[in-house]
């Protein structure tokens, strides 16, 4: 549906239901996914689906209910339901409101070639990438996602809100005689992607070779490079930087705002127009550029109307989707690169360990940032500033901050990198302080290794 | 939208189908009504209806899947997913990849419904906010209580199945599940204390009466104090010896280390470019020593209650009751129609998708660990020395499913038989089949529970499957236990 006609269905959806207090969110995703592994695509789909949530406010309560069926009778039932929900919910100590009027629209990273490729242009992607693989008996495996993915925000406070975008997710790992390698991308236009460098990065941490195992333990000298730090400033900004935890108590930053929470040499952005932009939040607030941390020094987090207003501080148009029970996160965080090339971190380091990729991250302590997880797609040991060996998967457990604190250089090339709540753009950081746990036991008897 | 309703739908969309002699295809119509309630401090934080319908085409051609999906019943929006989902099948065998096998299970006309003693939904909002509401104050009674949360969270799925080969079933689950959490701060320090489990309790397949058996108020005070207590107990020690897995913590433990390693779409490298594979190769099953000889595994669709429970899988192929590992030997894995041929199987009914917008993946269903027989209190009392340890704080492992690390709420020390000493920030580590070589002894049927998790994600863009796992307290020698500052 065009997006004008998309805000007018709403408009009229909205007064026919004759409810005060209201707001309808419309969301719809089409989306294509190719999926492939050891030379087969296995899953090829295409998938199209609407939702529309209802929020209603009753003296300051909300009940929100969501349907996927359009017909005036669902409508009028999913009102209805939400009214009811908000009447019967416990007064609040802090009353919730909708947010004030306001208009607005983006559609400036909306790709036609991206939201109508074709299920057999994907495959030819494959076949390409398949075929780029040359002699290499690394087997390849992965997915390509395109999305176009619409929303619109109407409320009886005034809000007319409508946004229409593209978006590619590409992912390839290949597994060879080394191990596993990764190349990662994401964006808004089909035809941004690198396919060629993907390919390259897949298959070198492939083809490179696996020596003896090393017992590394304790805390070690790192060059991250910019996948690994996606997980690492993305737990960050999910731990420290959305205004709920922050007012619940849970947030490390309580303690830590205004504070020197990192080397001086690091900046971090929320930048809602970075790499894949989203103009407006969930409740068709414009989204903000915001300083997280400048030169080293926590100074902002991200707030929606309820958070902001409670805080008082200015709403930065970051409210989840209403359902969440997470609040307000960072989902498009930009870490400010440095100056040094790759190879200068490493000669930096000089001695310690290069890391690609972290697996199965997870929070083991919130307040002092502690988190594990296992390092996957490409370790290496790091001597005299040069990459020798590859080594096995470690375990490691480390408190964000204390890496951060650590840090002793910034890479000067940022990419794209997936955080738990969105993306990151980051360059490679080098820090001083990384904790090793231990390494991951030797494969068993594996077919394909 | 009533199962007879979803059910003809079904197999008027099949109809529409332009059948060929080579092709296969089937229509799945899933409805789903959730109620989420969650109220923080008495207030209201989540608190949602939703109501959720739509229709997932497969159809198999010429060794090639291709899938689509429409929330839209309207006839061109269903005319168009047929259209995309045979193109998308096409366009594979298009550039010449190489198929996949697909083993075409039994024709069946089954219905099946999850036996329910009170409707969830027929229960009043004011009953559950009242419920919810209460364990919030009872936790609040404790001073150092700054956050009490407590939830709800309903969930009814009516769904119809029909294929060409002349298969049409309609199923209907109900899943109940409610908990309550209490966070307790001092200055920088944050402890957390949950009943039944953490991240949202415990669910079963089941109705209101398992809200109900819960009793979150009468478990309020003692969450509430754990929770103040844990502020100021010591860090866990460090250094390696027994420990008694708590069975919420057990499940998850099961879930991660045997679960999903034994998913043979992870096995055949289906899943390595997201979740990884597994350390498990084809050639192990039916001789691998996965764990100590006590040890029996059972993947177990028809268990009573369990996250995981169904008739059918959305293949088609009835649910069963499959030995994964007996008597400590790895002897059956998870599988579908299209990944058990590859290794000379039959599906064991694992094919599972998340609502009607996905393609099916290889899934757990009940993952149960087979009761012992000891009693709890045997159990403590024959542990010389080690630490009790109760209820998920974190959990991460690798992409083999080999070398694991899970955070507890909390830890009690075990001396000479007696539980003891209060200890926080735990966490223990190890690699899988050492770690379950390990167990010597499990407890019996009176602490056999089974445990659900409604958030099991797996595949690209990620899926989230409701499963189940059944287990009773089970002991564990020689692992290496830490603690964070």
């Amino acid at each position: 549906m065009p997006l004008e006609k998309n805000v007018n269905f709403l408009t009229e959806a909205l007064r026919a239901l004759r409810v005060e207090n209201c707001e309808l969110l419309y969301e719809e995703e089409r989306r294509g996914l190719t999926r492939f592994a050891q030379d087969r695509i296995h899953q090829s789909s295409e998938t199209e689906g609407r939702w529309l949530t209802v929020r209603c406010v009753e003296e300051g309560r909300v009940g929100l209910s969501k349907t996927r069926c359009f017909d005036r009778e669902a409508l009028a039932r999913a009102a209805k339901q939400a009214k009811e929900l908000a009447q019967s919910l416990p007064t609040p100590e802090y009353p919730r409101s909708l947010p004030s009027a306001y208009a607005g629209s983006f559609q400036g990273a909306n790709d036609e070639a991206t939201a109508h490729i074709q299920p057999f242009e994907r495959a030819q992607i494959v076949r390409n990438l398949l075929d780029g693989k040359g002699k290499s008996k690394a087997e390849l495996s992965g997915a390509l996602v395109t999305r176009r993915e619409t929303m619109c925000v109407v409320s009886t406070a005034g809000v007319r809100v409508f946004e229409e975008r593209t978006r590619v997710d590409v992912n390839l790992v290949a597994t060879g005689s080394g191990g596993t390698g990764r190349g990662f991308w994401t964006g808004w236009r089909i035809s941004d992607a690198p396919w060629r460098r993907l390919l390259d990065e897949a298959l070198a941490g492939a083809t490179s070779r696996q020596e003896t195992r090393t017992e590394l333990r304790g805390n070690q000298r790192v060059v991250l490079d910019y996948l690994a730090v996606g997980q690492m400033i993305g737990f960050l900004g999910y731990l420290g930087f959305g205004a709920k935890s922050f007012i619940e108590k849970r947030s490390f930053l309580v303690s830590q705002l205004g504070e020197m929470i990192a080397s001086p040499q690091l900046t971090v952005l929320e930048d809602p127009l970075s790499v894949v932009p989203v103009a407006h939040d969930y409740e068709g607030m414009p989204r903000k550029r915001t300083v997280l941390i400048q030169e080293g020094v926590a100074c902002g987090l991200v707030t929606d109307s309820f958070t902001a207003t409670l805080m008082g501080r200015e709403n930065t148009g970051h409210a989840a989707q209403p359902d969440s029970p997470e609040g307000p996160l960072p989902t498009n965080m930009v870490v400010r690169e440095g100056q040094l090339s790759l190879e200068e971190l490493l000669n930096l380091v000089d001695e310690g360990i290069y890391i690609r990729d972290l697996h199965y991250v997870n929070v083991v302590e919130p307040m002092s940032t502690t988190i594990t997880g296992m390092t996957r797609h490409g370790t290496y040991l790091i001597r005299g500033g040069k990459l020798t060996q590859r080594l096995p998967d470690f375990r490691f457990q480390v408190k964000i901050l204390d890496f951060l604190r650590a840090l002793i250089g910034i890479g000067r090339e940022r990419r794209p990198a997936e955080g738990p709540c969105g993306i990151v753009e980051s360059p490679p950081l080098a820090s001083e302080c990384f904790r090793i746990v231990g390494a991951a036991e030797q494969d068993q008897k594996r077919r394909r290794q | 939208m009533s199962s007879e309703m979803l059910k003809d739908l079904a197999v008027r969309i099949l109809d529409k189908i332009p059948r060929r002699k080579e092709l296969y295809a089937d229509v799945r119509i899933v409805w789903r009504r959730q109620e989420r309630l969650k109220l923080t401090n008495f207030q209201p934080d989540v608190c949602l209806t939703e109501e959720d319908l739509g229709v997932g085409i497969r159809v198999y051609l010429a060794g090639h899947w291709g899938f689509a999906a429409t929330s839209s019943l309207r006839s061109d929006s269903i005319d168009r997913a047929i259209s995309k989902a045979l193109a998308s099948a096409g366009s594979s065998a298009y550039i010449s990849i190489q198929g996949v096998p697909f083993q075409i299970p039994p024709q069946v006309v089954a219905d099946y419904q999850t036996p329910v003693e009170i409707d969830p939904l027929s229960k009043s909002l004011e009953d559950k906010l009242g419920l919810l509401e209460a364990a919030c104050r009872a936790m609040k009674s404790e001073k150092s209580v700054l956050l009490a949360e407590a939830s709800l969270d309903i969930f009814k799925e009516s769904k119809a199945f029909a294929s060409t080969i002349g298969s049409v079933i309609t199923q209907t689950t109900v899943h109940c599940g409610a908990g309550i959490a209490a966070y307790a701060v001092d200055g920088p320090s944050v402890q957390v204390r949950s009943y039944p489990a953490n991240f949202g309790g415990d669910y079963h397949a089941a109705g209101y009466e398992f809200i109900e058996a819960l009793d979150l108020v009468g478990h309020a005070p003692r969450v509430a104090s754990e929770a103040a207590e844990l502020l100021r107990a010591p860090v866990c020690p460090c250094g390696p010896t027994t420990v008694i897995l708590e069975s919420s913590q057990l499940a998850l433990q099961i879930h991660e280390s045997i679960g999903h390693a034994v998913e043979l779409d992870r096995i055949l490298g289906h899943e390595a470019s997201f979740a990884g594979t597994s350390f498990i190769a084809p050639e192990m099953i039916g001789n691998f020593e996965y764990a100590s000889p006590i040890v029996n595994v059972t993947a177990d669709a028809t268990s009573v209650g369990g996250l995981g429970t169904f008739c059918f899988d959305d293949e088609g192929v009835a649910a069963k009751a499959e030995p994964i590992v007996k008597e400590g030997r790895l002897v059956g894995v998870l599988s579908s129609c299209s990944t058990a041929p590859l290794i000379g199987r039959e599906s064991s009914g694992a094919m599972r998708a998340d609502g009607w917008q996905h393609f099916p993946l290889v899934r757990m269903t009940n993952i149960n660990l087979e009761a012992g027989n000891k009693s709890l209190q045997e159990l403590i009392e024959e542990t010389d020395k080690g630490l009790w340890l109760e209820t998920n704080r974190s959990w991460s492992i690798d992409d083999k499913r080999l070398h694991f690390q899970f955070a507890t709420e909390l830890a009690r020390e075990i001396n000479k038989g007696k539980l003891g000493k209060l200890y926080r920030n735990p966490v223990y580590f190890g690699t899988t089949p050492q770690f379950w070589r390990s167990c010597d002894a499990i407890c019996g049927k009176e602490e056999w529970r089974i445990w659900g998790v409604p958030n099991c994600g797996k595949g690209e863009p990620m899926q989230v499957a409701r499963v189940g796992h059944g287990c009773a307290p089970a002991r564990f020698r020689n692992v290496q236990v830490g603690g964070v500052q």
